[in-house]
């Protein structure tokens, strides 16, 4: 069954048809959720609200990209939880344990396939991304994070967030120029080839 | 280093890394590309930077989250109702309170006279005492008529004293109304009820939202 009849077959009331699309698209909106904010357990919240809103919501979805509507959602239930959050601050996210112990690879991250030096980059380097995100408005960090770091289109993105292209381009090259400031400034933590300056690169 | 390069150039250092600059604007930037090496070194960050964030590692969901049918909709059904019915409760209890507190503001204007309902008689003695002068006499004159042997003195001076008795014992009955009405004004009781249920349902509700 394609993704249209899933949606028409879901707006009926079939929830095992909407289950095969939570499938489908909870990796993307968890990853999206957790990269705004850096938070997994309020990232699995949102999500988890997310879908249940969308399924509420189906019947005013009017064709289009699946995908850029239920993103808004994400985003929209995301920018929420900044908001509380900005009310009442919360830690970053998690690279520790429940003691206050620092790991080196958190286990949402655990790739069985990855080696241990690759494990650490992808830690390293998950690390400052999150940090530089973490630093940013809202409204650019969404943009870099769902072009660069998710991989939609700029129409896609620019339906998710309910903006004209236009702005979702200035935007992204706004958060773009940021975050390669910001990268700069973990040059030393990083592995050489992850490093910006094309000479540091040569080490 | 990091060098200064204005917001429109990283616009178009952007655009052109997508691909997205239209060729007239295209052929310019790579004119300056290569004239202007701390722009070339700027679109070198930015590509990297890119590169970097396409390469962000991708989180494992932590858990499955596909819906239950409580959480399609049941659940959230008869919450969405209780909710809306404490709305209702509230508002409709506020706009009680409202109007009775109106009619008890003109009340105490005086441009209702509330001394006929129950509870509010006590508050005005006038009409106890005429009805007590009238029942005194009444009850005088019955006396007279019932027993027509006696002299006129004595008549009045049992008349005198039946009023006298009558008088005291219907003052004391309308002092112990008096306390009785004001501890149980029906009026005030109501305002509390009121009061009370549009707030206790109208938080009800709030915290029924806060929480789903």
């Amino acid at each position: 069954m394609d993704e249209l009849a899933l949606i028409q077959a879901a707006k009926s009331g079939d929830l095992d048809a909407f289950n095969r699309l939570v499938l489908e698209y909870q990796g993307l909106a968890f990853n999206v959720a957790l990269r705004l904010l850096g938070d997994p357990a309020a990232a699995e919240d949102a999500t988890q609200d997310a879908f249940v809103s969308a399924y509420r919501k189906l019947r005013t979805f009017r064709g289009g990209s699946f995908k850029a509507w239920l993103l808004r959602i994400v985003t929209n239930g995301a920018y929420d939880e900044l908001r509380r959050q900005k009310r009442r601050p919360t830690t970053s996210l998690e690279f520790e344990t429940d003691d206050g112990d620092e790991i080196a690879q958190p286990a949402w991250l655990a790739d069985p396939g990855a080696g241990p030096d690759e494990l650490a980059e992808r830690a390293a380097l998950s690390r400052a991304i999150q940090s530089c995100l973490d630093g940013m408005e809202d409204e650019f960090r969404v943009a870099v994070v769902l072009v660069d770091v998710q991989g939609l289109d700029y129409a896609e993105a620019a339906e998710a967030l309910q903006r004209p292209l236009g702005t979702v381009k200035s935007r992204l090259a706004r958060a773009r120029a940021r975050m390669q400031e910001c990268l700069q400034s973990f040059a030393e933590l990083l592995p050489a080839k992850m490093r910006l300056n094309p000479e540091a690169t040569n080490d | 280093m990091t060098e200064q390069i204005n917001i429109r150039d990283w616009e178009r250092l952007s655009a052109y890394l997508d691909g997205d600059l239209e060729a007239g604007r295209r052929a310019k930037l790579e004119q300056r590309l290569g004239t202007e090496p701390a722009l070339q070194r700027a679109l070198q960050r930015l590509q990297r930077t890119r590169d970097l964030l396409r390469r962000a590692p991708q989180a494992r969901v932590p858990r499955s989250f596909t819906l239950t049918p409580e959480m399609a909709g049941q659940t959230a059904g008869w919450l969405s109702r209780l909710n809306l019915n404490l709305s209702v409760v509230s508002a409709v209890a506020s706009l009680m309170l409202v109007v009775v507190l109106l009619g008890d503001l003109f009340s105490f204007g005086g441009a209702v006279d509330l001394t006929g309902l129950p509870g509010l008689a006590a508050a005005a003695p006038a009409p106890v005492e005429e009805e007590s002068q009238a029942f005194s006499a009444e009850m005088a004159d019955e006396q007279s008529d019932d027993d027509a042997a006696m002299d006129g003195a004595d008549a009045t001076a049992l008349a005198t004293e039946t009023e006298d008795e009558t008088l005291e014992e219907r003052s004391l009955d309308a002092k112990d109304e008096g306390a009785t009405a004001a501890a149980l004004d029906p009026w005030l009781l109501l305002e509390l009820a009121l009061g009370l249920t549009a707030l206790l349902a109208g938080f009800a509700a709030w915290r029924l939202r806060r929480s789903h």
